[in-house]
């Protein structure tokens, strides 16, 4: 017999499968799903309580807790371990924000090989916002700003590898995702300019740090750095700007 | 019944240093005070983030007024 797969989606929106069937819960128990998927290690029931109802009392969270467990069991998935001390996400349920993490990482270590991962699914992952409709909670607040900070080296590095590859329109895409996600990061704009040139297609190339520098321009009064510039052959920024 | 203060606010500073150039610092400044979330800063310059989280207080802290902070 085949066990379920359970699959939790954390970036973009939250959304709960099981065999990709989508699972209706509620949000109090949604909320208690991301925390523990996030945590991603057993916490003590005061803990958990403690940071999803930080502004109540201890009894009140203590049974907003209770509560929202006893909603995301009602689901009649295993998707929470609890003990009476600990509560922790099950073992088995697949996080989608987890995976991407580990995708990040390899692709951040040079003497990691990645061709399996340098796929649209990983892009996808990396362009995406952790729980973007949840800002009103600090939990959520500081994973949201880790995972943003990590996706934007991970862009980087996978726009970088993509090129090195010969693999011109991927490399591209994932450099554009890398300028979405901070239009003011030279560095990216920088891998993207990278791919546009090793496609041979100066003119991209061109327009893209045209478009840097009209951002820099615009929002900071400052220009390009030597660096980027030196990317471009030479005369061709002048004479773009002649 | 407890009525929920509008004085609270959050302020995200996103920092990173551009490598190749001198003037590298760059600061993306994220700001609400209740239920308002403001347009994002971008500075250069450390000076002006400081500038910008002490207007973002003071604009939380109402001034030194009673009234609810006014939003941008």
């Amino acid at each position: 017999m085949t066990s379920s797969v359970i699959s939790l989606r954390l970036l973009h929106s939250f959304a709960l499968t099981v065999d990709e069937s989508r699972v209706s819960i509620c949000l109090s128990a949604q909320r208690l799903l991301a925390f523990l998927a996030l945590q991603n290690i057993p916490r003590s029931r005061a803990y958990v309580a403690g940071s999803l109802w930080p502004d109540t009392t201890v009894p009140r969270a203590n049974a907003n807790l209770r509560s929202s467990l006893w909603r995301a069991t009602r689901t009649g998935h295993p998707v929470i371990d609890a003990s009476v001390q600990e509560i922790a996400i099950a073992a088995d349920v697949v996080v989608d924000v987890h995976d991407a993490v580990d995708r990040a990482h390899r692709l951040l270590d040079p003497t990691c090989p990645c061709d399996d991962i340098l796929t649209t699914r990983t892009r996808a992952d990396l362009s995406a916002d952790l729980l973007p409709e949840w800002s009103e909670s600090e939990w959520v607040l500081i994973e949201q700003e880790q995972y943003h900070q990590l996706r934007l080296h991970a862009l980087e590095a996978m726009t970088a590898r993509l090129t090195a590859a010969g693999r011109h329109g991927e490399a591209v895409a994932a450099g554009l995702a890398a300028v979405r996600a901070e239009p003011l990061r030279e560095s990216a704009h920088s891998v993207l300019i990278k791919a546009h040139l090793a496609a041979g297609n100066r003119g991209a190339a061109l327009g893209q740090y045209d478009v840097c520098r009209r951002a820099l321009a615009h929002e900071l009064g400052l220009e390009p750095s030597d660096t980027l510039t030196e990317l471009l052959p030479k005369g061709l920024v002048i004479a773009a700007a002649g | 019944m407890e009525v929920p203060s509008e004085r609270n606010g959050i302020l995200i500073l996103r920092v990173w240093l551009e490598s190749g150039r001198p003037d590298n610092f760059r600061a993306r400044v994220l700001r609400s005070i209740g239920p308002d979330q403001a347009p994002p800063l971008v500075f250069s310059d450390v000076d002006d983030v400081r500038s910008a989280v002490q207007d973002w207080l003071d604009e939380l802290l109402g001034r030194g007024g009673d009234g609810p902070a006014t939003p941008w």
